[in-house]
């Protein structure tokens, strides 16, 4: 506890979480220390990731133990196949986003079509299609390829992965939508039902249906963490993924709608303070669950933490590319900066998004953000312009090239990484020559042939994919987007 | 006197305690990330020995007759009388390895980049040794040697007791202090 000043920046998650440890609660927090430092040869990028199962086959990385696996793999192969590994998995996760268009060859947009055309062309000008994931898979079945021929297959992967979630792109003329985010939204007597997964669109907007017509108590229904659609909204946000936990061991929380995505964690929180879990893909008998919620809300303790009314930021998330254009010019900025992304245990909760966020508008810099940091400066209401989480900064991207604003983008920061989706749209817009940089460590840093590799080829597309050896600090990411 | 204990049965072999040794007692940053980027590459003073099956992580006894000690031509190996560990004066060390061909466990190395040799010290000057922070099985333990001399004085008498037990002809098995018929 005497670091807590360190867990989070937001004093009321500091007071639930000195609550949750005189409770006896165990957070995300407490198994975050439990797993440190974490398993060192994974880090680096020197677990094998192939799947031979000769092994495990792990390379020391002070030159002192092993210099080769089983098979004879050196240790950029290694690094270099796990890279290929990570933007396989990413790949795979955008697929779902685009089920009609990903077979065939990538329709770029308009705006960004040559960008594309000259990333094609610097990686081999072979036109990139689903081909490239068996292509991938097979280089992944036995460690034969180079890592040079491993590097830019990952890089091909993530351009093809942005590409599928750029053609995915459904909302880029679906105007904006208003959000809301704060801790006090869980304030008052209310039946609280937070969401969190991806919780199914049909049981959302039924249980918003019938929950409107319940009063006294009323009945609330909050996102723990998700940006979720619902009707012509966003549910409202009392939390931060990172916060959902902290949130849960307040005991305001009556029931928990649970979509698939949901952490191990909140569930056996959920089980251990009796909260009622409902899996929401499944279950589309709305009334039953405002039933159960309202049982749970009969039951609940006597004396429930309760929020201050007064914490709740509003905003309006653009969706269409108009939109975003404009929110991004608003004022005549002269330089636009895009910094977003997920909660990491790696960095003080809240620090960076909101920090950096008042430093860049000081530099006469216009901000975009998405995802958990979006939800931080919503909180803090900082003029900023927001984007839907699943699109982050391909949005704003497009929306800027179609205006040909392009050249204002100074830099894309990602704040965290929640999913291999993330890191392969990091790479995609590397490649497609933007400048990105990510606020946590990737597994690469045990190998710097492999670094340099994928240093030099963004650097013949135009892009820059920074990377730190430790969890970012504010200062180094200020003067990153500065020296753009 | 405190020393690292090591439950054998809990030790993997999974080397995190060789890793986050050099990075914080050899390296630069501090930071396993950083260290594997520095130049010449950090050295562990934990050595991750034995097999698949019994795996164990050796470092400096701080052996009470320390043949390192006798051994050390300039005066450099030294015991801490507060501590009792056996400690290199860096300053005195002239990098001639002396120590290394006559300690018998083979925990004391050459550093041949800063020409002195490396060992040991428990992490005197910090809180927990580095190692033990670390071990994800707990398998790397502080414990106080006459705490170990009071469990092996329990231990001996426990198998003395039982040796005056045993019936003459009869084989007792040590570690049970049970004795078999012959």
């Amino acid at each position: 506890m005497e670091t807590i000043h360190f867990k989070t920046v937001d004093p009321v998650s500091q007071e639930l979480l000195r609550g949750a440890s005189r409770m006896g609660l165990g957070l995300n927090w407490e198994r975050y220390e439990k797993q440190q430092p974490q398993d060192g040869f994974l880090r680096l990028g020197l677990s094998c990731p192939y799947g031979c199962l000769q092994g495990p086959c792990r390379i020391d990385p002070f030159g002192r133990g092993a210099e080769r696996g089983i098979c004879g793999l050196d240790r950029d192969g290694m690094t270099a196949a796990l890279l290929l590994r990570l933007t396989l998995q990413g790949v795979l996760e955008i697929l779902p986003a685009d089920p009609a268009g990903n077979s065939g060859e990538i329709r770029w947009p308009a705006s960004i079509r040559d960008r594309a055309a000259a990333a094609v062309k610097s990686l081999g000008g072979a036109p990139l299609s689903s081909v490239a994931i068996s292509e991938g898979a097979l280089l992944l079945a036995r460690p034969s390829a180079s890592p040079e021929r491993l590097a830019r297959q990952a890089l091909r992967l993530a351009l093809y992965g942005t590409g599928v979630a750029s053609q995915a792109r459904t909302k880029s003329s679906a105007g904006s939508m208003p959000c809301s985010a704060g801790y006090g939204l869980l304030a008052g007597e209310a039946i609280l039902v937070g969401v969190t997964g991806r919780a199914s669109q049909s049981l959302i907007e039924s249980l918003m249906e019938k929950a409107a017509a319940l009063k006294k108590p009323e009945v609330r229904l909050v996102s723990l963490g998700d940006w979720i659609p619902a009707g012509g909204s966003f549910l409202p946000i009392a939390c931060t993924s990172g916060e959902a936990e902290t949130v849960l061991s307040s005991g305001k929380v009556n029931l928990v709608a649970a979509g698939p995505g949901t952490d191990p964690g909140i569930l056996a929180l959920c089980a251990g303070m009796k909260i009622p879990v409902v899996p929401s893909a499944e279950n589309p008998d709305a009334a039953g669950i405002l039933k159960q919620a309202s049982d749970a809300f009969d039951r609940r303790s006597a004396a429930p933490f309760d929020f201050d009314p007064k914490l709740v930021g509003a905003g309006r998330v653009n969706l269409g590319d108009a939109e975003i254009a404009a929110a991004l010019q608003e004022g005549s900025p002269a330089k636009i900066a895009l910094l977003g992304g997920t909660d990491s245990l790696l960095l003080s909760l809240g620090y960076l998004p909101v920090e950096m966020a008042k430093a860049l508008r000081g530099e006469d810099y216009a901000v975009a953000s998405w995802g958990d940091a979006a939800a931080w400066m919503v909180k803090q209401e900082l003029p900023v312009a927001l984007l839907e989480a699943d699109e982050g900064p391909l949005a704003a991207v497009s929306a800027l090239a179609s205006a040909g604003k392009l050249p204002l983008l100074k830099g894309i920061c990602f704040s965290g990484l929640r999913n291999c989706r993330e890191l392969t749209l990091a790479l995609g817009l590397a490649a497609l020559g933007m400048k990105v940089s990510l606020a946590t460590p990737i597994p690469l840093w045990g190998s710097e042939p492999v670094r340099t590799l994928l240093r030099e080829e963004l650097a013949a597309m135009g892009g820059i994919l920074t990377h730190f050896d430790h969890p970012v600090r504010a200062e180094e990411l200020l003067d990153w987007f500065i020296r753009s | 006197m405190k020393v690292i204990g090591i439950r054998k049965d809990r030790c993997t072999g999974c080397k995190t305690c060789e890793l986050y040794c050099a990075a914080e007692r050899c390296s630069e940053s501090k930071t396993l990330l950083g260290a594997v980027q520095e130049a010449p590459a950090p050295q562990p003073r934990v050595h991750v020995e034995g097999g698949p099956n019994d795996a164990f992580p050796l470092q400096c006894r701080h052996c009470l007759q320390a043949p390192c000690i006798d051994a050390c031509l300039t005066g450099a190996l030294c015991r801490d009388e507060a501590s009792g560990m056996v400690l290199i004066r860096e300053d005195l060390c002239i990098g001639c390895w002396t120590c290394t061909a006559f300690c018998p466990y083979g925990v004391i190395t050459p550093s041949p980049e800063r020409k002195i040799a490396l060992k040991c010290d428990r992490c005197l000057y910090m809180e927990n040794p580095v190692c033990v922070d670390v071990c994800p099985t707990g398998a790397l333990e502080v414990v106080d040697l006459e705490e170990i001399e009071k469990l092996l004085h329990e231990k001996r008498l426990a198998t003395a007791k039982a040796a005056a037990g045993v019936p003459e002809g009869s084989l007792l098995l040590l570690d049970q202090g049970r004795s078999v018929k012959s």
